[in-house]
Order: C-alpha cells, then sequence, then structure tokens
C-alpha cells in the first residue's frame, strides 16, 4: 500500500509532559514492557520516565552514543523482546529509534513469521 | 519517513519509522541551554530556501510538488522569522512557539512523504560541513548560515533570515561556528556531492571564486 499521508497520532506539548506518557501508551492500547533510548545528556530523563512508567509499563534504559549504524543494531537488538520504544533527546536519539524501530520489526518478522503484528511505538522528546 | 545516520563516507539516509506520539515537555526543553533551542531555529529557517529548492526542482526537473505542504513549511519558517526577537533563553512561551513551528515542519514533511519541504541546499551545507571540518558545529547552526547564503543564490531576502538568526542568539558567520573560513569555502564546493539526487540551487557546483564570493558578500567569512 503506498501510503498518502503517514503521521503522529498523538502530539503532547506542555509543562511536565513527561507524566503524561503513561496516558499515551494507554491511548495507543499498548501493554507490556518498553526501551527508553535517551543520549549521554538526557539519561536522568529516560531514568525518570522509566521510574513514572513504573510497574505498569517496566522499561530498560539504553543510553546511546554516536548516529552510527552500531548503535542502531544495539537498540535494535535490545528492543527485540519489547511491546514499544521510547526516544528521549534530541535529533540524534531520535534518529536512532526510529531506524532501529524499522530494523528491530524485520528481524521480529523473520523470527516469529506466524506470530502476530505487535504494536509498537517510538515517541519523541524534544528535551535536551 | 528517513533518518540521517553517519557513516566514514559521510552521513546517508536510512529508512525510519514515524512516530505513534511525540510529546513535547516544553518545561524540560526551557531548562537546555538556549544554544540548542537557538539550534531548533536554525532548522526551521531552512525551510525558506528548501522550498525555493523545491520549487526550482518543479520547474526545471518536472518534480512532484505538493502546494499543500510548501505552504504549511513555510509557515513554519515565518513564524520563527515574525517572532525572532520574542524568542529568548528559558522562557517556556519561546520553547512553545518552536515546538510548534517543529510540528508543523514534521507535518509538512509527513504530507510530502519526504524531506523535500524542509531540506534543500542549506541541509547539504550542513551536511558537507559534517565532512570537511574538523569539529562541525550543531546541525540546526550550520544550516541556518547555510539559509543565509543559499537564499542569497536564490535572490531571496538573506538579510532578513541573518538578522532574525542574530537576535535569536544563533551564529551567523564562520567566526560563530567556531569553523575556520576555509573550510566553509569547501563544504561550499563539496554540497552538490550530498544527496546528488536532490536538485537544488546549487545544481552542477559552484566554482572556487564564487564560493568565495558567496560566503564574503554574505558576510560568513571575512
Amino acid at each position: 500500500m503506498k501510503r498518502w499521508m503517514l503521521l503522529p497520532r498523538i502530539v503532547v506539548m506542555e509543562q511536565d509532559a513527561i507524566r503524561d506518557t503513561a496516558d499515551v501508551l494507554r491511548e495507543l492500547k499498548l501493554d507490556g514492557s518498553g526501551l527508553i533510548v535517551c543520549g549521554q545528556h538526557t539519561c536522568s530523563f529516560g531514568q525518570q520516565l522509566a521510574g513514572i512508567l513504573g510497574n505498569e509499563y517496566p522499561a530498560e534504559v539504553l543510553i546511546v552514543g554516536s548516529a552510527s549504524m552500531d548503535e542502531v543494531e544495539r537498540v535494535a537488538s535490545r528492543a527485540l523482546d519489547k511491546n514499544f520504544v521510547v526516544a528521549v533527546g534530541g535529533g540524534r536519539t531520535i534518529d536512532i529509534a526510529k531506524i532501529a524501530s524499522v530494523r528491530e520489526f524485520a528481524v521480529y518478522q523473520r523470527a516469529h513469521s506466524s506470530k502476530s503484528r505487535r504494536n509498537r511505538f517510538d515517541a519523541g522528546f524534544y528535551t535536551f | 519517513m528517513r533518518a540521517s545516520i553517519r557513516f566514514k563516507e559521510g552521513p546517508q539516509s536510512i529508512e525510519a519509522q514515524t512516530p505513534l506520539a511525540v510529546i513535547a515537555d516544553t518545561r524540560i526543553i526551557a531548562q537546555a541551554p538556549h544554544r540548542l533551542l537557538a539550534a531548533g531555529c536554525g532548522d526551521i529557517i531552512s525551510n525558506y530556501t528548501a522550498v525555493k529548492d523545491w520549487e526550482l526542482a518543479r520547474k526545471l526537473r518536472g518534480e512532484e510538488f505538493s502546494e499543500y505542504a510548501a505552504a504549511l513549511s513555510l509557515m513554519s519558517t515565518e513564524i520563527i522569522l515574525n517572532a525572532a526577537t520574542q524568542i529568548k533563553p528559558n522562557l517556556e512561551d519561546s520553547v512553545r512557539l518552536v515546538v510548534k513551528a517543529l510540528v508543523s515542519s514534521s507535518v509538512a514533511m509527513s504530507i510530502a512523504g519526504s524531506s523535500r519541504p524542509a531540506s534543500g541546499s542549506e541541509h547539504k551545507f550542513s551536511h558537507a560541513l559534517d565532512v570537511k571540518a574538523p569539529k562541525p558545529a550543531l546541525h540546526g547552526e550550520q544550516c541556518g548560515v547555510g539559509t543565509i547564503m543559499m537564499a542569497y543564490l536564490h535572490g531571496g531576502d538573506w538579510q532578513r533570515i541573518r538578522q532574525s538568526l542574530q537576535s535569536i542568539g544563533a551564529p551567523v558567520d564562520a567566526r560563530g561556528l567556531g569553523i575556520k573560513d576555509q573550510y566553509i569555502v569547501e563544504a561550499l564546493l563539496y554540497a552538490k556531492n550530498v544527496r546528488p539526487e536532490r536538485y537544488t540551487i546549487l545544481g552542477e557546483g559552484l566554482t572556487r571564486k564564487a564560493a568565495e564570493e558567496l560566503a564574503k558578500v554574505t558576510r560568513v567569512i571575512e
């Protein structure tokens, strides 16, 4: 299918929006555990987010460095057993997560060709 | 959607997933160093020349063009140019303005199905600097300076772009970028090789003389 437009479903912009993340996940009908990808300078917000998501959405926090394919592959492999990815940080972090999300799905499809598609989620926090 | 990854030979555009949601915490962003918000403004002001490049590609190459995406993209730039004097460090209202403009710029790209409305010759210049300069500046900062020069090539209002960037606190020249003049010229010469399939005002490239002239006239180098 050729899509004319492909847009994010939910955009939140406000003070302390980080606290709305669980609501966003719920509204997207996501469940289970996730991966939080953050940069060196944004890892404190990544940790904060993991705390906010708590037991409802247990999340592993992964710090990424340069925007390289090695980092993309590292994120993709860690995302394999997760239901969603949240990128916390600037352009580099968000770009890595967005590409890893495509790669991870390809790997997943090869490994689980009979299983149904999972929901996947990557949100961008424009924070630094 | 595509995103940029660095390889030894330079940056490459790779297939990426459109996010299901975007969450912008304006309190966190307002606490960040102002330099980063100013760089974001440079990335949005890029749309000014990106759309001019797109129009050129439509006229000269018959490239597919979306009026809707182009108008939305230019609106983002106008938001920033018109509010340039109100964009101040650590001010939440400034953050809202910039995030709004960034979102409409992203929607423009989603509608076009490519980064065409927001990435043209000025982005090529920035990516060329990433390759040529020993210590590149921030992506958005480089794009802002690129927009000044590419606007000049297009016969656009490069002085307005320069003034706005200056008032926001973004660099407008080589010194501000912390990059030596020679690398600015090298990047101008190399820029045509970045994503060569994307047609822009750089066309077949500039001669060294023209590149030096361009950087001097726009006061990017001395």
